[in-house]
C-alpha cells in the first residue's frame, strides 16, 4: 500500500535504490511526491543527476537511516559516520563536499547544515596558500589586490 | 576510476553553498578564507551586511556595491565630514553587534582636499538608494532634503537614521519615511570642522513627529526648539520609548511638554549645560507615566528648580543613573526623594556628594533594591550609620567603591554584620 520511492544513480556503478517513505521524507525533494495524488501502488523513479555517484547516495541513505539511535544528528555525524578529524586526506575530502552538493540536491537541510559546519572547521585558521593547495583552489589574486589585503595587517600569506 | 583534479573542488561547490560555509566560520577566519581567489574574495563580500565607508570615492566608482551586494546598514559620516589620509577606504564590520573591523586601502591615489557639496551627497545618496533598496540603517552627513528624499522614498524599509549636520529645511526630505523607529539627529558639530549655523527647531521637530509616527528611539543632539515641538513628538509617536537630549538648546519651559510622551520608558539627558532654564510652576508640569529609567551624564545640575522640576516631571522612575554631574550637592540630591518609586540608584564621580545627603534620600526610599556608587570622593566608609548599613543588608545588590581603598568589610565587621560577608566580599573584590 505504501508508495515506493527509486533513486536511479547512473554513472560509473549504476544502482538502484528503493526507500521506504520514512527515508524519503527526509528529503525535501521527494517529501511533494507522497503528497501527490498517486496510484497506491505506483513506483515513483527519481533520475539523480551523473555528477552523484551512488556511493555517495548510498552513504546519505545510510546517514538517514542509522542515525535514529542517537540524541542528535550531530552526534551521529561526529562520532559514527564522518568522524571529523584535524587534517582530512585527499578522499574525506572529495567525500565531503560530494556529500554536501548531494544532500543539498535532496533538499536534506541537517546534512548540509553538518558538511557545510565540517568544511568550515576544516578552513578555520588555515593560511591561503594551504586552502588552495588541499581543496584545489586557482589562486587568482593580483598582487595589487593581495597587498591591499595585507595592509590589513590580519592575514600573512605564507611566502 | 579516478576522477579529474577539479572534480570535487570547491570550485564546483555553488555559491550558496559557500556561503553556508563562510557564513560559520568565525569573523577572524573571514579573512584569510577571503584572500585564496577572487570568487571567494566576492562571496565574503556578499556575507558583509554593515559598513563604515570612508572614502566618497569608492561609493562614487561603484566598487561599493560591486563588493558589497548585501549592505543593510551604511555609515557614511567618516567619509563626508573628516579628511582622512589618501589611502583609507573602507572599514569593515560584518556584523552590527561586532567589535572586530578591518580597513582596506582604496587603490585611488587622489587626495580629496575638497569639500563634499550637498550635490555629491545627493548623488551618492542617490546611488545608494538605488543599489540598496532593502537598506535599514544609514548614518548620513550634511544630507539636503533632496538627498533624504531620495533615500525616504526608495528605501521603505528603512528603520534607523542617524543624520549630522541636519536642519529643518533638510528635515522636510524624510516624508517617506514611515516605518523608521530609531533616528538620531545631530544639528550642530561640538568644535570640529564645521560651524554652519544648521539649527533643528520646533519646526524640523514637527516635520518629524508627524512624518515618522513609529519612533521608538530619539536622540536629539545641539537641537533647539520648545515645549511645542515636545509636544509634537508625545502627541504624534505614541510608541515613543526611548528620548534622550545631547547638549541641547532648547528654550526655557519645555520640560512640562515631556508628560505628552506616553510610552517613554527611558529619559537621558547628556552633556546638557541646563535642564530648562525656567520650567514653570509645578502644577503644570505633569508627570511622566510610564517612565522607568532616568540618565543623567556630564550634566550641569545647579539650578535647583530645574532639577526639582526634572523629579517631579520623573516622579514615576526606577532607575536613576547619575554620572559625572556638575553641581550636585546635598540639597540637590535631597530633591530625588520626590521619586517614590526608585528601585536602582547608580552613582559615579559625583563628588559633592556626601554620605550623610546620600543616607537621607536612601533611608527614604522604601523600594530600594540595587544600589552602586563608584568614585563618589566624598562619601567615606566611616560615615557609613547603623541604619545605613542595615539597609545595605536588605538589599539585592550593592556595589560599594566609593574610593579605591575602601574598607567596608571591616567597618561591616565592627557591626557585625560579617554573616553577610559573601555578598559584600565580592563586589570588593571584584
Amino acid at each position: 500500500m505504501s508508495k515506493i520511492i527509486v533513486l536511479k544513480c547512473v554513472g560509473h556503478n549504476p544502482k538502484d535504490f528503493e526507500l521506504d517513505e520514512a527515508v524519503a521524507v527526509q528529503f525535501g525533494c521527494i517529501k511533494d511526491l507522497f503528497h501527490s495524488d498517486f496510484d497506491a501502488e505506483s513506483k515513483i523513479v527519481v533520475d539523480v543527476p551523473m555528477k552523484f555517484n551512488s556511493y555517495i547516495i548510498g552513504r546519505i541513505l545510510e546517514f538517514c537511516s542509522s542515525r535514529a539511535s542517537f540524541s542528535s544528528d550531530r552526534a551521529y555525524w561526529e562520532q559514527d559516520f564522518f568522524h571529523p578529524c584535524r587534517e582530512p586526506n585527499q578522499r574525506k575530502r572529495k567525500e565531503l563536499i560530494a556529500i554536501m552538493e548531494a544532500s543539498e540536491y535532496l533538499g536534506m537541510e541537517s546534512l548540509v547544515e553538518l558538511t557545510t559546519q565540517s568544511l568550515a572547521n576544516y578552513l578555520k585558521g588555515k593560511n591561503p596558500l594551504t586552502i588552495r593547495s588541499l581543496w584545489k583552489v586557482e589562486g587568482d589574486l593580483t598582487a595589487e589586490e593581495e597587498a591591499k589585503a595585507l595592509a590589513m595587517g590580519v592575514a600573512k600569506l605564507g611566502h | 576510476m579516478h576522477n579529474s583534479k577539479l572534480d570535487y573542488s570547491s570550485l564546483l561547490l555553488s555559491d550558496q553553498l559557500l556561503l553556508r560555509v563562510f557564513s560559520k566560520l568565525p569573523i577572524s577566519h573571514l579573512v584569510s578564507t577571503s584572500l585564496v581567489c577572487k570568487r571567494w574574495l566576492f562571496l565574503h563580500g556578499r556575507l558583509v551586511q554593515s559598513l563604515k565607508l570612508l572614502d566618497w570615492h569608492f561609493l562614487e566608482s561603484g566598487r561599493l556595491f560591486a563588493r558589497f551586494p548585501a549592505l543593510t546598514q551604511i555609515d557614511t559620516v567618516p567619509s563626508s565630514c573628516l579628511r582622512l589620509a589618501p589611502n583609507s577606504g573602507v572599514l569593515l564590520s560584518f556584523k552590527p553587534s561586532s567589535f572586530f573591523s578591518l580597513p582596506i586601502s582604496s587603490s585611488t591615489s587622489s587626495t580629496h582636499h575638497d569639500d563634499l557639496s550637498s550635490d555629491r551627497i545627493h548623488q551618492g545618496l542617490h546611488l545608494i538608494a538605488q543599489k540598496y533598496p532593502n537598506l535599514r540603517r544609514i548614518a548620513v552627513f550634511g544630507a539636503s532634503e533632496y538627498g533624504l528624499a531620495t533615500l525616504s522614498d526608495t528605501c521603505r524599509t528603512l528603520q534607523e537614521l542617524e543624520l549630522h549636520c541636519c536642519g529643518d529645511l533638510s528635515l522636510k526630505g524624510i516624508s517617506g519615511c514611515v516605518n523608521l523607529q530609531v533616528m538620531k539627529l545631530t544639528a550642530r558639530m561640538d568644535g570640529g570642522f564645521f560651524t554652519t549655523s544648521v539649527v533643528v527647531s520646533d519646526i524640523g521637530l514637527t516635520i518629524l513627529a508627524q512624518n515618522c509616527k513609529r519612533l521608538v528611539k530619539l536622540e536629539l543632539c545641539g537641537c533647539e526648539g520648545s515645549y511645542d515641538g515636545i509636544k509634537a513628538i508625545g502627541e504624534c509617536c505614541q510608541m515613543l520609548e526611548d528620548l534622550t537630549f545631547h547638549d541641547h538648546r532648547m528654550d526655557a519651559g519645555w520640560l512640562a511638554a515631556l508628560s505628552f510622551c506616553p510610552n517613554l520608558k527611558t529619559f537621558k539627558l547628556r552633556s546638557c549645560k541646563s535642564i530648562d532654564s525656567n520650567p514653570g510652576l509645578d502644577e503644570h508640569l505633569g508627570v511622566c507615566p510610564m517612565l522607568q529609567e532616568l540618565h543623567l551624564e556630564r550634566c550641569h545640575l545647579r539650578d535647583m528648580k530645574s532639577t526639582k522640576s526634572l523629579f517631579l516631571v520623573c516622579g514615576n522612575v526606577r532607575d536613576i543613573v547619575l554620572r559625572n554631574c556638575w553641581g550636585f550637592q546635598d540639597d540637590l540630591f535631597a530633591l530625588a526623594s520626590l521619586c517614590r518609586r526608585v528601585k536602582l540608584l547608580y552613582l559615579e564621580h559625583c563628588s559633592l556628594l556626601t554620605t550623610g545627603g546620600l543616607e537621607s534620600v536612601l533611608l527614604s526610599w522604601k523600594g530600594l533594591q540595587r544600589l552602586m556608587v563608584v568614585s563618589c570622593s566624598k562619601i567615606k566608609d566611616n560615615e557609613v550609620t547603623p541604619e545605613l548599613a542595615s539597609l545595605f543588608y536588605v538589599l539585592k545588590e550593592l556595589k560599594w567603591r566609593p574610593d579605591t581603598r575602601s574598607l567596608l568589610s571591616a567597618e561591616l565587621e565592627g557591626i557585625r554584620m560579617w554573616r553577610k560577608g559573601g555578598k559584600f566580599f565580592t563586589s570588593l573584590k571584584g
